[in-house]
Parts: C-alpha cells; structure tokens; sequence
C-alpha cells in the first residue's frame, strides 16, 4: 500500500515548503557569506604577508649586493694610490693588478690612466685591452675626468659593447691627483639565465639593473629569462659606485609555506561543506516540522486512503457477480467493519460444479491484515480446483486441511461448504468450525443442526469432517454468513445467533432485500468485524 | 459503536513458578489483545512445560484471534487446559468445533 516517504510529501508550491526552501537558502547564504569572509580575511593575511616578506628579502638582497662592491673599490683605491706615490710606476701597477685579471680574477682588464687637463691617456694596463678604448676618445675623457674627481668609484656603463662590460675608475682623493685606475668586468653571456651558486636567496627570482630603472639593456644579471618580472615583486636601490643598481625580485614560491598559501583555500573548502552540511540539517528539521505538521491532516486522508484500498483489495478476492444458476435466486453481501483498516479475512464464493449444483463457500481467516488475506485467497482457489474435480463438502474441508497449519502460518480459518441441487432442492453441507446456516421457511427462522468439525489448521478429532444433506421446498431460503454477522462483546454467541434468527424471518421480496434487511438490523447491535453474507433461495 | 470509542483490554499475568504453569487473562481476547497473551505464552513455551492452564475466568470476549493464540499453544505445548472458562468463551470454542483441541479443567 502506498506508504509514502516523508519528505517527499513537502509540496514545492506549498506555503510551508516555500518558507523551508527560504530559511534553508537564508541559512547556506550565511554560512557561504561568512566563509568567503574569513577566506578573503586570510587571503589579505597572506597577501600582506608575503608582500612584507618579499619587500624584506628584497633588501636583504640589495644589501647582499651593495657589499659586494668593495673588494674590487679597495684594490682600486690602493693601486691608485700607488700610482701617485710611484708617478705611473709601470712595474708595479702590473705587480699589484695581476692577481685582479688573472684566471678566476673578478676582472677582465685593469688600467692605469693618466687624466691631465681633460684629457686621458692610457699608461699601461693588463688583461685584455680596456674596451674603454674603444669609445669615442671624448667620452672616455669625461668619465675618467668624473672618476678622477670623484671620490667614489665611478661606474662606466659598457653595456652595449660586445661583450656587455662594466668599468670601474677610482682615482685618489687628493685634491690633486694625476692618475685614474681603471677594471673591467665582463658581464655573463648568460647573464638572463645566471645560474646562482649560493643558496642564500634561492626563494627569490632575481633581476638586477643598472641605474634606476627597470630597462631590458641595462640588466646586469638575472636569475631568470621571462623579464620583467612581473607578479608578486619588490624593488630596491643598492648605491654602486657613482650610480646605483635596480634590484628586482620576485618569490619563487609562497614565502610564508605552504600552509599559509593554502589557508584561505582551506578554509573556503571547509567552510562551504559546513555551510552546507548546516543547510541540510536546518532542511531536513524545517521538513520535519512541516512533516509533523501535514502528518496530521495527512493521517485522517491516509486513514480514508488505507480504508478504501483494504476494501478494495478485499472485494477484489470476492466473485465479481455471482453465476446464474436455474432455478435459483442467489444473493451476497459484503460488509468491512469499523475495524476495516485492515483487511479481514472474510470471503464467500459459489461455484457452478455440474448442470444443476453450485458449491456455495463461506469463510473467514483468523487475524487481520495481508497474511490473512493471503491465506484466504489461497484457500478459495483451492476450494474452487477441489469443487471443480467433483468432491463433495466433506472431502473438500478435509484436503483444505493439508493447506494450513496454524502453528506454521499463524491462521486457522473456518469454512462452510454446502452443495445446492436446483432441482432436487437439496442442500449438503459441511461444516469446519464454522457456524451454522439459517434456514428461512417462510417468516420461520431456524439454523441447521451440523456436526461441526474443528477450522482448517487445527487438527480434526478422528475421522474428520462428516456432511448432512437436507432437502427444502421451494421458496425455501439458506443463509451463510461469517461470524461478524452476529458476534457481539458482552454476551454469549448463542444470544447474537437467537437475535439473527429472529431478524431474518421478516419477510422481504426478494434474497437480495432480505440480506440487505438483515445486515442493517444486526448492524444496529454494533460490530467491529467484517461480515460476509451469501444467501440462496429455490424458485418455485 | 459505542464500543468503538472504548480501548479494548486484556490483563494477562503469568503465575510464577508454579506447576503447571498458569497464564491468566481477564478482558476482551481480541486481534489487538492477542499479541500480549501470544507474548506471555512464548515466555512460558520456551521453558518446554508439559502442561499449560489458561485461566480464562475473566474473559469476556474472544474472537478467531484470541482463539488462534490458545489453539497455537496446544500445537506446541502436550497438555493445554482452560481453567473456569466464562460461558462466551467455552461457547466460542464449542461453536468452533475446537473443543477437542481446548478443554475444560
């Protein structure tokens, strides 16, 4: 039966399934609202984070750099100083500058220049020859002229020269000094793609530029092709000489850790699945409510629904219509009792068994529900194939017997079986712990004195179940029926069998007015069980 | 149907340890009574007694139900007896054509 799911009972167009759609919505926008607020919170953490950390390694790197300049500022500065002392002295500015260009050298060339009057010549130099000689000679002359009246170490930009150089003058810081020390330094070809050797700022990709800004021809090294770099960067100024260097750098990786990178991620995904999780919860208690709430007006609909398919499936275990038989009037009524939420056990059936005979059946299941029913069904098709194979009453009982056993099924049934002849007016009947049939002569009502023998399902006494035949006169009527008919609480059996006997022997027209006479009146009594009623009358 | 507002009642009690064991039931032994006395006999069937008395002096009312639990504990149980049963029970039983199965003490 169509027991149906909870919440699939929330109609969506219903006012209550629209105010759980919108409190449930209400409360996933919440939870989805403060999740993407404490995501982007930790997302700014971060991103300020690794601004501050990269802005910091940045000058460490610059400050890295900066120191670098000295040594070669110092050996300048003394050469220089020697060259004064010494008045050019040849010999041992060679001395003192060898080591500078040798193999493993920092420098390419070293020069001594004598800078008089604004104008430079070249006194000696050794290493390669200065690509300083190469510029226009009034270049040159200027920027030794700077160099010597600097007292920093004047940076020459040789970037264009093939191969890219930097120079660096220093001169003494006597006010009058007559010579100009002069190295070179040969940038790496590779110098985009400068593999580092230290460590120290792996995390960072590096770019370091001449002067102050960002041009791609005045780069002096970089750790990395793909310039400028672009993304997360700092930049920081680093004095160098005369001039200053650019530095440009740019994490590798989340500088804070992994952790940090993946936080606001984390918390995104956490939050969402909680956000939704509360959703659900919140959904499935605003369902709940509603469903207690529509379980009310739902139960009384369902109880009318349950009701009526029990009936439906009990009348549709019943014979459709009665056959037509010759000479006789047939009549049957079905009765659910207010117990009928359940289907009962209750059926009658007739069965045409030759020209002039039925078979007419009256039974009832113990217990209620689809096991009875079951049980029932089984046992009227059985009688049926029995009656149709020619056994009499007696023999049918007694093979229904091997059908049911209570202790196995839980059901015993009692059942009434009864052969009517049309014509010779004869009535042989059975019965298994049913009760007897109500003969009704005229306005006389009587029940027929049976052996009875105990319901199919529990065991019979001895020899089993015996038959009696009567024969009756014309107009002559024998009602079945099951005990729903006449049992009642508060008295013994025999009083409701006195009071339906008395009740069918008002006389009515027709079978058919007298079943439904009786059913009326013995209702008025009160029942709570269901009641079959099957009734045949021989026509004159 | 007046009866329909009213609950239906059953008190069933087991009689402890005693020899032969003694259900007691005193209401209306109905389809929704049943289960409670079907309980008690199980209680009592599990212990393999040889006899079971069902005291059936306060019973007013039984119907195919109620029948269907005393005739399952004859199935299972050799010897079961009804004690002082009221007139609408032993009337039940006899018009059922089971008084084989149930009889008098």
């Amino acid at each position: 039966m169509g027991s149906r799911g909870g919440e699939d009972d929330m109609g969506g167009g219903s006012v209550a399934g629209r105010r759980t759609a919108a409190t449930t919505l209400a409360v996933l926008a919440v939870g989805l609202l403060a999740t993407g607020a404490l995501a982007v919170a930790a997302l700014t953490a971060r991103e300020r984070n690794e601004d501050r950390l990269i802005r910091q390694r940045t000058r460490e790197a610059s400050a890295v750099l900066a120191s670098n300049l000295p040594t070669v500022e110092l050996t300048l500065a003394s050469s220089v100083e020697v060259a004064e002392e010494t008045n050019g002295d040849t010999a041992s500015f060679r001395r003192l500058m060898q080591p500078l260009v040798a193999e493993g050298g920092s420098s390419s060339s070293a020069s001594l220049w004598e800078v008089t009057g604004g104008r430079a010549r070249l006194v000696v130099f050794v290493g390669d020859r200065p690509a300083l000689t190469s510029e226009p000679d009034g270049e040159v002359a200027s920027y030794l002229d700077r160099a010597a009246r600097s007292s920093a170490v004047a940076v020459a930009d040789l970037l264009d020269a093939e191969p890219a150089t930097l120079g660096y003058a220093s001169s003494s810081p006597r006010r009058e000094s007559r010579y100009v020390t002069y190295a070179e330094a040969r940038l790496e070809e590779t110098r985009s793609s400068y593999e580092r050797e230290d460590e120290a700022f792996a995390d960072l990709d590096l770019a370091v530029y001449l002067g102050e800004s960002e041009r791609s021809d005045r780069l002096i090294v970089a750790t990395m092709p793909d310039l400028p770099i672009t993304g997360r960067r700092a930049t920081a100024s680093a004095p160098f000489g005369d001039t200053t260097l650019l530095l440009v750098a740019s994490p590798r990786d989340d500088l804070g850790g992994e952790l940090l990178a993946v936080l606001p991620w984390l918390i995104a995904a956490v939050g969402a699945v909680v956000s939704i999780g509360y959703a659900v919860l919140a959904l499935r208690l605003l369902r709940r409510r509603s469903h207690a709430e529509h379980l009310a007006s739902d139960n009384a609909r369902l109880y009318g629904e349950q009701r009526s398919v029990a009936q439906t499936l009990q009348r549709s275990l019943l014979p459709e219509r009665l056959p037509a038989v010759p000479g006789l009037e047939l009549a049957a009524r079905y009765e659910a009792g207010v117990e009928g939420l359940d289907i009962g056990g209750d059926w009658y059936d007739v069965v045409p068994t030759g020209e002039t005979t039925v078979l007419l059946v009256v039974g009832d299941v113990s217990g209620r529900g689809l096991g009875a029913a079951t049980v029932m069904a089984s046992l009227r098709y059985a009688i049926r194939a029995y009656a149709i194979e020619g056994h009499g009453p007696e023999v049918i009982l007694e093979k229904l017997g091997h059908l049911l056993r209570l202790e196995r099924d839980g059901h015993f049934a009692t059942v009434l079986c009864a052969t009517v002849d049309s014509e010779a007016r004869t009535f042989t009947v059975a019965s298994a712990g049913h009760p007897p049939p109500l003969v009704v002569e005229g306005d006389a009502g009587r029940f027929l004195d049976l052996p009875i023998g105990a319901p199919v399902g529990v065991p019979a006494e001895g020899g089993g179940y015996l038959s009696r035949s009567f024969t009756f006169d014309a107009g002559t009527a024998l009602l079945v029926f099951t005990d729903g008919l006449f049992e009642r609480r508060g008295e013994v059996v025999d009083a409701g069998l006195e009071r339906l006997r008395q009740t069918a022997g008002r006389h009515e027209d027709s079978l058919d007015g007298l079943l439904g006479a009786i059913v009326v009146r013995m209702a008025a009594a009160g029942t709570r069980d269901d009641t079959a009623i099957l009734g045949v009358r021989w026509l004159s | 149907m007046a009866e329909l507002d009213d609950e239906t009642w059953l008190d069933v009690t087991v009689e402890p340890s005693t020899d032969p064991r003694v259900i007691r039931a005193a209401g209306e032994l109905d389809a929704s009574t049943a289960g409670g006395l079907r309980d008690a006999v199980d209680g009592v069937a599990a212990g393999s007694p040889e006899t079971l008395v069902f005291d059936l002096a306060g019973v007013e009312f039984i119907d195919s139900s109620g029948l269907a639990v005393l005739l399952e504990a004859a199935a299972r149980i050799p010897k079961v007896v009804m004690r002082s049963p009221s007139v609408a029970v032993l009337r039940v039983v006899q018009v059922t054509g089971v008084d084989h199965v149930l009889t008098s003490e």
